[in-house]
């Protein structure tokens, strides 16, 4: 109650009734009553019809406006506003009367004043209130329509991320057609393993929120498919803290960034790439980190910029603005140590003169922000 | 029908397993003899060089070079190219277009047959152009991002953003990156077709240079422009190349 009649947004109408009570004030210091007394009346009056108009908004909220019984309701209001009016004024000339201040002859008109002076305040506080509520209506659809753009926003991502790279498949399939004959239960193996993935991506797709432990399952099944694919190539290192494993991730937040990885460091480049996973507690943060070695000298890799503004959009959104994604790509050329000018690869056909380069994304989430 | 082994045919993959699955598909064709496999675009020019196939199953996506630059690089004379692709269908179109042949992963024996076949009525032939097929196949990045020069065994990879100048001479161009330059047998015309033109500029018939690495342009009698380099080289710059220097630079 305390609260709903220091409404910030009652300081206006608050506000407004200083020119009322002053407006009053004069009205009843007139007929040679005296400014004493048409001040004190007004004030005593006048404050108590402000607290009695605020509390009206309560009933504004009960009985909001609507279209079809819009003359049910302006009937009720006014027919409220009017007992609230008589009543008070009543109230005022009697305790006034019993106090003997009330000014000696005619009192009637005075009452008459007093009563339509009470009934104005009571019509202004009623418009008050339903412009205040249709405000914030206005303002409420806007939150929630802002509210849907980010869930859609949120969906679309997933969707996005839940799409298996058609190469993934193709390559796959490949693997599976070339295994068959050979190796069949290898064969066997990658069709669950593609199988598994799959369903995993796409129950993934549908939730909210995963357990690090699904993400991580889903990761270790996309290198061990392409582990088959690219062999000795392709070295995964794994550094995961037990204590993180419960702890809540965006679906499909870390898979892009790995496919990602086997794209641009392991596809482009002929030495053995090593991707290392690690998901850590630092002192006051979670630390999930992909790195991955790349060929510098190979063909740059173009668009990996779209899909690391997606992963960092949905970690904010996810744990709030604290949370972070940082990129970093470190790059040793054949050359060590000669200027920029003169990157340019040398090689001889067969010889593997491939530089170092390291390419690595860091999210950082705040341990207080983790779910 | 005496099959002896009469075209040979060298694999290049960057994955293992794949390679190993082609080769596999191949032996069901008696007449055609694997000579060799690459994992990568060095070793697949230096392997067209010494082993002189009669014919390549090339992967596109490779390390080092990609399938368009080995072809680019190799001795083509008599090479029939089938390319091992993952690409889309939209592509595909391209391929059909420029005749040569290409094999969708997964591998099928069926089509690996079809693509024989036509291997062995076209053999001999050549290549078709390439450039308008890479270009295809490569909307996203329609000028090279950087060109390959081969002398004998080496190969040298030039990032475009590296290149200062190139200069026509006779039927070569010679490149200047850094302090060094590379001879390329290729018109200056031909190159100039597939470089962003909003970086390099013909500043005359015989001279392209890279507007970034461009210091200042100095007029040195009348219609008759220098340009200057960032490494010190100058370059006589014609009244044409003077104007489409200015529409470049604002």
């Amino acid at each position: 109650m305390r609260r709903a009649l220091l409404d910030r947004t009652l300081l206006p109408y608050y506000l407004a009734w200083i020119p009322m009570t002053a407006l009053v004030a004069v009205e009843l210091s007139g007929a040679g009553r005296g400014a004493g007394f048409g001040v004190t009346v007004g004030l005593l009056f006048g404050l108590p019809l402000a607290a009695i108009g605020a509390g009206l908004r309560f009933m504004c909220r009960a009985l909001p406006l609507r279209r079809h019984r819009l003359l049910n309701t302006l009937a009720a209001m006014l027919a409220a506003s009017s007992l609230v009016a008589g009543l008070w004024t009543a109230l005022f000339a009697l305790t006034l009367r019993a106090a003997r201040p009330w000014p000696a002859g005619p009192t009637g008109g005075l009452a008459g004043t007093l009563f339509l002076v009470a009934l104005a305040a009571m019509v202004f506080s009623l418009l008050y209130h339903y412009l205040v509520e249709a405000a914030e209506q206005v303002a409420r659809a806007r939150r929630a329509e802002d509210e849907a753009r980010v869930q859609a926003g949120e969906a679309r991502l997933r969707a996005l991320a839940a799409q298996v790279n058609p190469h993934f498949l193709y390559n796959g399939l490949n693997s599976v057609a070339a295994l068959i004959g050979a190796e069949p239960a290898a064969a066997r193996e990658m069709v669950t393993r593609l199988a598994e993935f799959f369903r995993g991506t796409t129950a993934a797709g549908r939730k909210e929120a995963v357990p690090l432990s699904d993400e991580l399952a889903l990761v270790r099944g996309y290198l061990a498919i392409e582990q088959v694919r690219f062999g000795d190539r392709l070295r995964v290192v794994e550094r995961v803290d037990e204590a993180l494993l419960a702890t809540s991730w965006p679906p499909l937040l870390l898979q892009p960034l790995v496919e990602n990885a086997v794209k641009y460091g392991v596809s482009g480049s002929a030495e053995p790439v090593t991707l290392e996973l690690v998901a850590a507690l630092e002192v006051n943060y979670a630390v999930l980190r992909l790195r991955n070695g790349f060929d510098p000298e190979g063909r740059p890799s173009p668009g990996t910029g779209t899909g690391l503004v997606a992963t960092r959009e949905r970690l904010e959104r996810f744990f709030g603005p604290r949370a972070t994604l940082t990129v970093e790509a470190a790059a040793v050329t054949a050359g060590v140590g000669t200027p920029a000018a003169e990157t340019a690869g040398v090689g001889t056909p067969g010889a593997g003169t491939a530089g170092a380069g390291t390419f690595t994304v860091t999210l950082r989430v705040p341990r207080e922000d983790l779910r | 029908m005496t099959a002896s082994p009469n075209i040979t045919a060298l694999i290049v993959d960057d994955e293992p397993l794949a390679r190993r699955y082609l080769a596999e598909l191949v032996t069901a064709h008696a007449d055609v003899r694997i000579v060799g496999e690459c994992a990568d675009g060095f070793a697949a020019v230096r392997a067209i060089g010494e082993l002189k196939p009669d014919l390549v199953f090339l992967d596109i996506q490779m390390p080092k070079l990609d399938g368009f630059e080995v072809l680019e690089l190799a001795d083509r004379a008599a090479l029939a190219v089938v390319f091992v692709t993952a690409f889309e269908q939209y592509a595909l179109r391209a391929f059909d277009a420029h005749a040569v042949d290409y094999l969708l992963k997964p591998l099928s024996p069926e089509r690996l047959a079809a693509a024989l076949d036509k291997v062995r009525r076209n053999l001999g032939r050549g290549l078709p152009e390439l450039d308008s097929l890479r270009r295809a196949l490569r909307p996203e990045e329609p000028f090279l991002s950087r060109v390959v020069v081969r002398d004998g065994a080496a190969v040298t990879v030039i990032p475009c953003a590296e290149i200062t100048c190139i200069r026509a001479e006779d039927d070569y161009v010679s490149i200047c990156f850094g302090k060094k330059s590379a001879l390329k047998h290729q018109t200056i015309a031909s190159l100039e077709g597939q470089l962003d033109p909003a970086r390099f500029v013909r500043v005359h018939r015989g001279a392209i240079l890279n507007i970034e690495k461009l210091v200042r342009v100095e007029l040195v009698a009348r219609d008759h422009w220098e340009a200057v380099l960032s490494d010190g080289q100058t370059l006589r710059v014609s009244r044409a190349g003077h104007q489409r220097l200015r529409d470049l630079l604002g």
